[in-house]
């Protein structure tokens, strides 16, 4: 048994048919933690967490810098059969919820034996389909198993996904804004089985969201994206009760679920950074109220104690109000 | 309190078919400067009660009035089909593609309001800037401009039209948060600053808590719970909306602890 | 919701990129091939002094510096004469599209705002008609009719008929896609909002409708083009084409066919002319459909 954490990103770096969408994420994750990314749209979480599976070839893109290490072994060239090989077995993806997931025109519990047979299951897999199926917490599962997509609720549906993920009792689980199209009440049990199923198998999942509440309801760490890089990590109750980015801080300022009643949200000013335009320095810089001259140069991702770290020249400064 | 612009007394929406009524017995009152919200989840009927509101869909049963006329007896060029506009939840697609933001504005002036050309052109000008809209951006289409900036577009021309009340739905759902707390504060400013009427659809209880006076909890077509936004939420009366607003308890306790 | 890049996945674009060169240049080098061979067909005439329907010299002469396509079995310089055809089928292929374009997709989009009712069922009826016969043949059966020999004003003979049978049986098509768009843009909320502020259907239909629709149906009219160019040009071997001495590519073909072992050059730089001009349309389509895609969301 190692001791290295399960996914560790060093500097890692990701660009697109050539353009860097992803210039610098160092996260880690250890067995049975779940760390959440957290940004907006622009931020490269998307991108970042398809690198996390080796589903970059098929977007034409590549690692471009930096080590992806899952269990220690550095992964950050290898090729689609090497990925292959790993997916489902020691990594998997859920995605997105949206009927495009699921095979429409094969019934559910075909599309589930198939996936355990390629895992290399082959007898019994129907039983295995529907012991996951089980697992997944719904009510009647062999009705499950006859229906096709379309027959199945959104919720349910993300259910399937998620046994689907978790059939090679992988070591990784990254799950991609899996709960972002759901109703609210779905999408709570949903994480809380996501919660409950990591504890059980020890498995390690990396949850990429936009929503700081969820982040809230699911993580222990986080860690926050902005244009391409992260710039902050830490336990999710104290960078969300003490954020040291002021991106971060703009972030739960402006998100009604978080920011103080009565007033008018905070306002982040201009718009999400372009890859095809990103600053020089400092990636905040022209929309953040706090910077100066020192910010014209790249901000490093810096320790600050208690396992966080935020890139950003002023933290101190700016926690001394000033 | 003025009197209420748009009044839904009883209103009951069914199908073709056999199908269960999408909304039953929904009712709401709205007057300028007021905000009323409505929550429920997917298959509440919400959307559906919204399409009635604006006058885009006709109720089986019951009536909805705008200025005492029901939607049914108003033409195309009464005055009171302009009273009642609407805000989308994609940007995109509420925006035709080919025209630039000017151009729609300006549209929206010269048709409905009778603005002549040029001073169209220099009314939406003022308007687009008026909601937050970057001068640049003026002259593009929407392809080129950012969700929040389309939203935008979107508000200002249905503010082009000089409504009473504005019935959003689901207006931040497709946008980021930082857009969303932009276009959430636009809507707040306008009604204070134009006395404007909202009512806003949303499945996002917190969205809603923040901007609403009111508050209307749909399931399954019908309205489960109704009165003030903020007894409701910190103390609701049906289990219904306390399950809908389990998941915000932690922040609510956060916010109170802060 | 997550913007990946603008990465080009258009073949086209791909490779113009690699060479730096703006990803347009399928577009550019299409009218600029059209171009050319217009140009040539107006200067040609001039520059050497053949015209295309004279004695230029002794039959069936071989390519030469003189005659560098060779001449025909008249005597006539195939050069200026494949040129000149181009002007012949630009021109029908545009008026045919043109008018098929303009007048199929205006009723396209009527059937689908008015949606249902008597009129919606009679019109769409009559496009599944006309759309379910072979086009060749039904265009061939008309240009009989109407007579081969026929010519009008500015028309050459054969045309008249052949731009009749080409409207009569190709509106349907853009009826048809503009029919299936116009139904998808009627629930598209930016015409749902101008129904809410009062607009009128004319100018939802005139104003909103019909510019999206007409985008893409143009990106599809021009790949139409090359159908037409090369129907045109199979009429000619049944004798409804464009009628000789008008030099048309197909036409011109068909008279050569005898002698494609002894003189191939009267058959085959028509044919090349015919294939490059294909190519420059179908580059166009190309070009104009990844620029209405290339700026989704």
């Amino acid at each position: 048994m190692t001791d290295a954490p399960v996914l560790a990103a060093e500097r890692l770096a990701v660009s697109i048919r050539g353009m860097e969408l992803v210039s610098r994420v160092d996260v880690e994750v250890g067995a049975g933690q779940c760390l959440a990314i957290a940004g907006e749209s622009g931020s490269g979480k998307t991108v970042t967490c398809r690198s996390f599976v080796g589903l970059l070839g098929r977007l034409g893109g590549e690692v471009s810098g930096g080590r992806l290490l899952l269990g220690g072994e550095d992964v950050s060239r290898d090729d689609e059969r090497a990925w292959r090989s790993r997916r489902g077995r020691a990594v998997a993806l859920v995605p997105q919820a949206s009927l495009a997931s699921l095979n429409p025109v094969v019934r559910v519990g075909s599309q589930m034996v198939e996936t355990i047979r390629a895992l290399g299951g082959a007898r019994a897999a129907r039983g295995r389909a529907l012991e996951l199926l089980e697992q997944v917490r719904l009510d009647d599962p062999e009705r499950v198993f006859r229906s096709y997509p379309h027959q199945l609720s959104g919720g349910m549906r993300q259910r399937v996904m998620i046994a689907l993920s978790i059939a090679g009792r992988p070591r990784l689980l990254v799950a991609d804004e899996p709960t972002t199209a759901l109703d609210v009440t779905v999408q709570r049990q949903i994480l809380a089985l996501l919660r409950d199923l990591q504890r059980a198998s020890g498995m390690a999942l990396v949850f990429v969201t936009h929503d700081l509440s969820v982040v809230r309801e699911i993580a222990d760490r986080v860690a926050v994206m902005y244009a391409g890089e992260t710039i902050e990590t830490g336990p999710v109750a104290d960078v969300l009760q003490r954020p040291l980015h002021p991106y971060t801080r703009a972030l739960l300022a402006a998100d009604p679920t978080t920011a103080p009643r009565g007033r008018p949200l905070s306002e982040v000013p201009g718009k999400p950074a372009d890859p095809r335009s990103w600053p020089a320095g400092c990636r905040f810089q022209p929309r953040c109220e706090h910077a100066r001259e020192e910010c014209a140069a790249p901000a490093p991702l810096r320790s600050f104690g208690g396992s966080r770290a935020a890139a950003c020249h002023r933290v101190e400064q700016i926690g001394e109000g000033r | 309190m003025s009197a209420p612009v748009l009044v839904a007394e009883q209103v009951t929406i069914r199908y073709r078919g056999d199908a269960p009524p999408a909304v039953v017995d929904g009712s709401i009152s709205v007057a300028a400067g007021e905000t009323v919200g409505i929550v429920g989840e997917s298959g509440s009927g919400k959307s559906t009660f919204a399409k009635a509101l604006v006058g885009l869909i006709e109720p089986s049963e019951g009536a909805i009035r705008v200025a005492g006329r029901p939607w049914r007896e108003v033409r195309r060029r009464d005055p009171e089909r302009r009273r009642v506009q609407m805000i989308f939840q994609d940007p995109y697609a509420a925006l035709n593609p080919r025209l630039t933001a000017r151009r729609s504005v300006a549209e929206a002036l010269s048709v409905v309001r009778g603005v002549p050309g040029a001073e169209a052109d220099e009314q939406a000008d003022e308007l687009l800037a008026s909601v937050g809209l970057d001068a640049r951006a003026v002259d593009l289409r929407p392809r080129a401009l950012s969700g929040g900036q389309r939203q935008r577009v979107v508000i200002a021309r249905a503010l082009a039209c000089d409504p009473d009340i504005v019935v959003a739905d689901e207006p931040t759902s497709s946008l980021d948060v930082s857009a969303q707390a932009q276009v959430l504060n636009l809507l707040a400013r306008l009604r204070a600053e134009r006395g404007l009427g909202i009512v806003l659809i949303s499945h996002d209880l917190a969205v809603v808590r923040h901007i609403t006076d009111e508050v209307l909890v749909m399931r399954s077509g019908r309205i489960v719970e109704s009165g003030p936004t903020e007894a409701v939420m910190s103390a609701p009366s049906h289990p219904y909306t306390a399950t809908l607003l389990g998941r915000d308890a932690g922040a609510a306790a956060e916010a109170a602890a802060e | 919701m997550s913007a990946t890049a603008a990465a080009p996945t258009h073949p086209v674009a791909r490779v113009a990129r690699r060479l730096r060169l703006p990803s347009d240049v399928g577009l550019l080098i299409g009218v600029g091939t059209l171009a050319a061979m217009l140009a040539l067909a107006f200067l040609l005439p001039v520059v050497t002094g053949y015209g295309t329907n004279e004695f230029a010299g002794a039959p069936y002469q071989a390519p030469s510096l003189s005659h560098p396509f060779g001449t025909d079995q008249f005597g006539r310089d195939v050069m200026v004469r494949t040129f000149a055809a181009a002007k012949v089928d630009y021109m029908i292929a545009f008026l045919a599209v043109g008018v098929s374009l303009l007048i199929g997709t205006t009723i396209g989009v009527v059937i689908g705002v008015v949606h249902g009712g008597v009129v919606d069922w009679l019109l769409s009826r009559l496009v599944d008609a006309v759309i379910a016969f072979p086009l060749v043949i039904l265009v061939l059966a008309l240009v009989v009719a109407v007579g081969p020999e026929k010519s009008a004003p500015g028309l050459p003979a054969g045309t008249p008929a052949l731009l009749i049978a080409l409207f009569v049986f190709g509106w349907a098509f853009y009826a048809r896609l503009a029919h299936a768009q116009a139904l998808s843009l009627r629930e598209r909320e930016f015409v749902v909002a101008a129904r809410m502020m009062g607009y009128s259907r004319t100018r939802i239909v005139m104003r909103h409708m019909l510019p999206n629709v007409l985008a893409t149906a143009t990106a599809y009219a021009v790949g139409d083009a090359v159908f037409i160019i090369g129907a045109t040009a199979s009429l000619a071997f049944l004798g409804a084409g464009v009628q000789p001495p008008t030099p048309e590519w197909g036409q011109i073909m068909f008279e050569a066919r005898g002698v494609l072992e002894t003189a191939w050059w009267t058959s085959v730089f028509p044919g090349l002319a015919l294939v490059v001009t294909g190519l420059a349309l179908a580059l166009i389509a190309d070009g104009l459909i990844q620029r209405l895609e290339g700026g989704s969301k």
